[in-house]
């Protein structure tokens, strides 16, 4: 026990120095730093900011202040905050709390509610109540986080019924410890629930598949047989070995909530940590991000322990010392020194560095972005190859005579053709070109679609009010609706040049002043007066693509590695895994929330899509690769693949042609089940006002602006708010697609 | 059974609850210190709770370390300067000098102290000017001395460091008795009155063991006001009670305040003043507009549907004027080349840029109405000089305008030989006029204002590019490499000109359009220079005023800058606050001290 501890201490040392080297190197990388801020103000003359540079060391080339930091973590001293002027670790001291309690409470509710709801599912497996609990996991993963905080700080503003953010009220200063207790837990309600049910609905399927099979277990049937009653035999002994993936998961979901409340943080106003490293990610104040970071791994690891120690207490049968298990636990002794020998280097290249000429940003940026282009370019067509070779024929055989018996599968195809579709002839289906902004007719209400004089008709609004934002219809001003008109000039699939439209409003009876003004918002208009309806078609096309061509990179990356690394085994194996687990144990948002400072000052913001793709990739490749290589490491050994290599077939070969049909139904689900993911992280970061930037649009990006201003949600709520809709519907197609495809390929895996 | 337990529990619950009782707040009985000033305003009563919200919190307590607008906001209310400015006379009065005296050839001010108390009861003195400052200008003895000077870099780099150093020289401080100081300035700076007021006064008996043992910077953090906030002392309204980060700050009535009322009732009023710390700015104003905020400031966005709700939650919206910033376009300028020998501007750009009469076309061709109408719902003004006329005691607001006239615009780009062919406008080179515009990203307001001068300027022919990057991008492009044709900023303003001087002399580093230059490029920055300088060493307020003026009127006549629009600016208070006066400009709150509520004893 002391042993396993004291290892698993042991592993942390090397993790801590390589991701602290990791994040400072790329705050370095991206031009600026904690002053510029101050730069931009009239009243800081040169002079002082030239000395708070030196005072802050920022005048010192990276590596030397790298080394200043690390010298001085040694002591246990992490550094001060640049901005506050106390250390780091006090800082963090004062949020952290308020953090850990939420995570606490989200998590235990997340318990609290999957666990019965998992087991009610499994024992009524099938009847009504399966089916809405069923009914319920879908929606609660598929709707975004923060989107439902901002319907969940909408509901608790309009009705007053429970406090808009916080973690306590202002009276609880005057009051008794009780009181404030309680001031807290009413406070803690809302965060609490829009955090966790997020996990809810994981756990719960998880629960609910692992109980059905253990009922039919022998040893259930022979408690059962024994006489015992089946409540016991049920809560005794099913639950109990039905739970151990859960006590596994325990670990990872105390440290993502921790990482992961960033975005509920910033909008229910909640004092925790995540809004303070969000700030200081984007101020540059570095010691407070580099310590943030550390402890989110310390937190990962610590969680991951407590797992195992849980696992251990609740299933007799494993044994701490033997158990190879996530993270760096189980390393050998070889794989530490492996580990050792990568910061040596790293620590090597970081002495050598001042002999390297200095990164000059225009150079880094044709670097990254050629880089960029053609790597990515390169994957692209080595799928697009590998999908024509073998995704095509594994989904006609395979899959297809499956999916043909199901109906909701063959439904929710039919969505998400829908969805491609009219992302894919946007320019076509929609009446504007996405950036047609119109100033007097901002905030503009949908326009209902009138039958007169026997055609379609619109009428037309002006305002009467512009401070409220009401419209008055123009008398006798209902003007035609013609379709397949000729409409602005566009480029379909960004090559056939084309005029049509599928409609345009008929304004040839107007002089050209009003024709200007004439419009038809199907949606109604954001703040610049801009087609709402044509601004989601255009952003269905960043943001459904970017979990395409997202996925595209990731199952190759994933594949390539996985694959081989499973086939090969030995050092590049080693290798391999050392790197993905080095990559897992970074928080996920901290490591995004970094690179895309770190990336995103060398691209124009029109180019920020690539960029997320790239950060997303870069992140999401070490989960597939780690799957791909336990599979094939499980298909290596079959007598078709030795028998392949007796015969002397070269082994790329024999993961071409051997390894990958027998992976790509595999590959497949896995790609679907995974796409929501890229495309809530595209939303996640274009809300936060790091993704995709105007003028192009995305889907997150229109939820940010129209939680941005407040006049959307008092005077128009639901009618801006249709991209959270459309994200909403478009991951649950996903959800719902990929769990039948995983039916039809894994019968055992069965859900419902 | 179990119910019964259930709804017993309840009640046990709820007299714990019940417990507790509306605070009130328990005043020392300290003797009204020699020095203390009486107001005039209406005598009031004891209690209240306002509460405020602020997007940003204090990141520290302490001015020698580099704060931001939250720490500005909560430290006026702990600290005092030498002297402020009234916001409602718009002159500058005594704060913690009662009077001074100017000597004759106007180098040397002689302020006279109040005799009163910090909050823990110790006098304030000269003491405690002269450490301030020995504070402000302390060298760092672990650096090594300038080998010509043999001064050390100074410790605790500050903006006040360049504030108070006159004439290239700090300015001199002395004490002459126990509330008397004296200050010299190598030559005459006539704002100095303005910027002493500046610099908050610490206590000399609390900090000097700090700044012996140089640790004076790590003093009166965050971390103090968490674990002992009557640690932090000052001579202010207020002192701190409470500091949760994140959620807010808790002010009560610092216990030694020297201002009385008429009938000899020590201020302030108030009982607690809290500060919520909301990020989200419509979150703010939600929280006003549902009465759990006393005061805010009402964006022109919301103006409407918070002002349905001011019956029902009993506030006023003080409609207070323009805004003090301004917000502007700009043309790069810079004439000089990169490293690589190319221009930083194209040169037959440069020539349509460096050419007034073209700056002046694009000003007539900028539909700065439409922006007013569209995207500040009518409630903003057009923008005319460098300063707002949210600043009216300098602002000159008889300049030259440029309205909105697309036909004149064109006539201008003829007559500098410009042509229209088709719709497009070609240089009399043959050029094509094409402009890319830099703007940082995030703003919707300057993304609304950019379509919108893209939108005109097609009008007459001139294509305009929107190139959108991060804020530091923009910074580093038009303040360093000067890669760029055309961008948008906004700067705060208010204040003293002198205030301004990065932006207006052409050695200035914010001298957006051609920072830093050794020497004017040309004779109209030589005249704004000239002018600022003068106005630098003019004692006279009058004739000051007259020289900012005139140097309006050449940034009006030049147009180095298009300006965009102001906002006009809302604050809201509930009704039931007494002794609001509304100033022209800054803090509604600003006489928090003497705010106080007939509801209080209701409470």
């Amino acid at each position: 026990m002391t042993t396993f501890l004291l290892r698993r201490l042991l592993t942390l040392i090397p993790l801590l120095l390589g991701i602290s080297l990791l994040v400072f190197l790329l705050m370095h990388l991206a031009p600026g730093d904690f002053l510029d801020q101050m730069r931009a103000s009239p009243d800081a003359d040169a002079e002082t900011i030239a000395l708070l540079e030196a005072q802050f060391g920022l005048d010192r080339p990276w590596y030397a202040q790298y080394w200043l930091w690390l010298t001085q973590a040694l002591t246990l001293n992490f550094g001060e905050s640049l901005a506050y002027k106390i250390p780091v670790f006090d800082l963090i001291g004062q949020r952290v709390a308020a953090t850990m309690l939420l995570s606490f409470t989200s998590i235990a509710f997340a318990w609290c509610i999957a666990i019965p709801l998992g087991v009610l599912a499994a024992i009524y497996k099938d009847s009504i109540f399966d089916r809405i609990a069923a009914f319920f996991a879908y929606f609660a993963l598929s709707i975004p986080e923060f989107f439902l905080a901002i319907l969940a700080v909408y509901f608790a503003a309009t009705t007053g019924l429970l406090p808009t953010g916080g973690l306590t009220s202002i009276d609880s200063e005057f009051m008794t410890s009780g009181a404030r207790l309680l001031d807290m837990a009413y406070h803690l309600i809302l965060p609490t629930i829009v955090l966790g049910i997020g996990s809810v609905a994981g756990m719960m399927r998880i629960l609910r598949a692992n109980f059905i099979d253990y009922m039919q277990a022998e040893f259930a049937t022979t408690a059962r047989a024994k006489g015992l009653s089946e409540r016991v035999v049920m809560f005794r002994h099913v639950l109990r070995n039905a739970i151990n993936p859960l006590i596994t998961s325990l670990g990872f979901a105390f440290s993502s909530l921790l990482s992961g409340a960033v975005l509920v943080e910033n909008i229910m106003n909640y004092p925790g940590l995540g809004r303070l490293l969000f700030e200081a990610i984007q101020t540059q104040d570095q010691f407070v991000v580099l310590a943030g970071v550390v402890i989110g791994c310390v937190m990962l690891l610590l969680g991951n322990t407590l797992a195992d120690l849980l696992l251990a207490w609740s299933d007799p049968r494993i044994q701490l010392e033997n158990r190879s298990s996530r993270g760096f636990s189980g390393l050998t002794r070889r794989a530490k020194i492996g580990i050792m020998v990568t910061i040596g280097l790293l620590l090597l290249l970081a002495v050598l560095s001042p002999h390297l000429p200095s990164p000059d940003p225009d150079r880094v940026a044709t670097l990254l972005k050629g880089t960029a282009k053609w790597l990515g370019g390169a994957l692209f067509i080595v799928l697009f190859a590998l999908v024509l070779r073998f995704g095509v024929p594994t989904f006609r055989q395979k899959i297809w005579p499956q999916l043909k018996k199901r109906p909701l599968g063959l439904c929710v195809l039919a969505v998400l053709g829908m969805l491609y579709g009219s992302a894919l002839f946007a320019p076509f289906l929609a009446p504007y070109e996405p950036n047609t902004a119109n100033l007097s007719k901002t905030f503009h209400p949908p326009t209902p679609i009138i039958w007169q004089e026997g055609r379609p008709q619109v009428r037309q609004y002006v305002i009467a009010d512009p401070l409220r934002l009401e419209y008055a219809v123009e008398a006798d001003s209902a003007l035609p609706l013609r379709f397949f008109a000729k409409g602005p000039s566009y480029r379909l699939f960004g090559i056939i040049p084309m005029e049509r439209r599928l409609f345009q409003l008929d304004t040839s009876g107007l002089t050209p002043e009003q024709a200007r003004d004439a419009r038809v918002y199907l949606l109604g208009s954001d703040p610049t007066g801009r087609c709402v309806f044509t601004r989601l078609l255009h952003g269905a096309q960043i943001s459904l693509s970017i979990g395409l061509v997202g996925i595209t990179i990731t199952m190759v990356i994933g594949f390539l590695v996985g694959g081989l690394s499973g086939y090969y085994g030995g050092s590049f194996d080693f290798i391999a895994m050392r790197a993905v687990e080095f990559l897992m144990a970074i928080p996920g948002l901290y490591l995004l929330l970094t690179l895309r400072s770190a990336l995103a000052p060398y691209f124009d913001p029109a180019e920020m899509y690539i960029v997320i793709i790239v950060i997303l990739s870069l992140i999401g490749w070490a989960g597939t690769a780690r799957i791909i290589r336990g599979m094939s490491l499980s298909i290596r050994n079959r007598a078709y693949v030795l028998a392949a290599e007796s015969m002397g077939q070269p082994s790329l070969r024999i993961l071409a042609k051997h390894l990958l049909p027998n992976l790509t139904s595999y590959l497949l689900v896995a790609a679907t089940l995974s796409i929501p993911g890229y495309i809530l992280g595209e939303a996640a970061l274009s809300f936060l006002g790091l993704g995709i930037q105007e003028p192009s649009a995305s889907w997150g990006l229109m939820l940010k602006q129209a939680q941005d201003d407040m006049r959307v949600l008092v005077l128009n709520f639901w009618w801006l708010l249709t991209p959270g809709m459309a994200i909403f519907v478009t991951v649950m197609a996903f959800n719902l697609l990929g769990d039948v495809l995983r039916d039809i390929v894994d019968p055992k895996m069965k859900t419902r | 059974m179990f119910y019964r337990r259930i709804s017993l529990l309840l009640l046990a619950l709820t007299s714990w609850v019940g417990c507790s009782r509306p605070y009130q707040l328990e005043r020392a009985e300290h003797p009204m210190p020699p020095g203390a000033e009486i107001s005039d305003c209406e005598s009031g009563q004891f209690g209240g709770l306002f509460i405020l919200a602020s997007a940003m919190e204090p990141k520290t307590f302490n001015f020698l370390v580099p704060g931001d607008a939250g720490t500005a906001q909560i430290t006026s209310l702990l600290f005092n300067g030498l002297t402020k400015r009234d916001p409602m006379t718009n002159q500058i009065v005594g704060d913690l000098a009662h009077s001074w005296e100017i000597s004759d050839d106007g180098q040397s001010y002689t302020f006279h102290l109040r005799e009163i108390n910090w909050s823990d009861g110790e006098p304030f003195t000269a003491d405690d000017v002269v450490f301030t400052f020995d504070a402000i200008f302390a060298q760092d003895p672990e650096q090594e001395p300038h080998p010509e000077t043999g001064e050390r870099p100074f410790r605790y780099p500050s903006r006040y460091l360049s504030q108070y150093t006159i004439g290239g020289e700090p300015i001199g401080y002395e004490k002459i008795d126990r509330h008397t100081v004296r200050f010299h300035t190598a030559r005459v700076h006539a704002p100095f009155l303005n910027d002493i007021g500046f610099v908050p006064m610490i206590p000399h008996h609390r900090l000097q063991a700090a700044f012996d043992d140089g640790t004076l910077q790590n003093q009166w953090s965050t971390r103090t006001a968490i674990s002992d906030p009557s640690a932090i002392i000052g001579t202010g309204p207020f002192r701190i009670r409470n500091f949760r980060p994140a959620e807010r700050l808790i002010l009560e009535p610092n216990p030694h305040y020297w201002r009385f009322d008429r009938e000899g009732r020590r201020l302030p009023y108030l009982d607690f003043l809290v500060y919520r710390f909301i990020r989200d700015q419509n979150a703010q104003t939600v929280y006003f507009a549902t009465g759990q905020v006393d005061a805010a400031s009402v964006p022109v966005s919301d103006l409407a549907w918070v002002q349905d709700r001011a019956e029902q939650q009993d506030f006023t919206i003080h409609e207070r004027g323009p805004d003090t910033g301004i917000t502007f376009f700009w043309f790069n300028l810079h004439p000089g080349q990169r490293e690589d020998g190319r221009p930083h501007v194209a040169p037959h750009k440069l020539e349509w840029f460096s050419n007034r009469y073209f700056r002046r076309a694009i000003f007539h061709a900028f539909d700065r109405q439409g922006i007013i109408d569209g995207v500040f719902s009518g409630k903003a003004q057009k923008l005319h000089s460098i300063i707002s006329p949210g600043n009216p005691l300098w602002y000159n607001p008889e300049l030259p305008r440029y309205e909105y006239d697309p036909v004149k615009a064109l006539e201008i780009l003829r007559e500098q030989g410009f042509e229209l062919r088709g719709n497009r406008l070609f240089d009399r080179h043959g050029n094509p006029v094409e402009i890319e515009l830099l703007l940082f990203d995030g703003s919707q307001r300057a993304s609304a204002m950019a379509t919108t001068l893209m939108e005109n300027l097609r009008e007459i022919g001139i294509r305009l590019t929107l190139s959108m990057a991060d804020f530091a991008a923009v910074l580093r492009r038009t303040g360093n490499t000067f890669d760029y044709e055309m961008s948008f900023i906004g700067f705060t303003g208010g204040g003293d000109p002198s205030g301004g001087k990065a932006l207006y002399q052409s050695s200035g580093h914010l001298h957006l359009w051609h920072p830093a230059q050794e020497s004017p490029a040309t004779t109209w920055e030589a005249e704004i220079d000239r002018l600022i300088a003068e106005s630098d060493v003019e004692l006279d307020e009058a004739r000051r005023i007259e020289l900012i003026h005139q140097m309006q009127q050449i940034f009006a006549e030049e147009v180095p800058l298009i300006f965009t629009v102001v906002p006009l600016t809302y604050s809201g208070v509930r009704n039931h606050w007494r002794n609001i006066q509304v100033p022209p400009t800054g803090s509604i709150l600003w006489n928090i001290d003497e705010i106080w509520t007939p509801q209080a004893s209701e409470r």
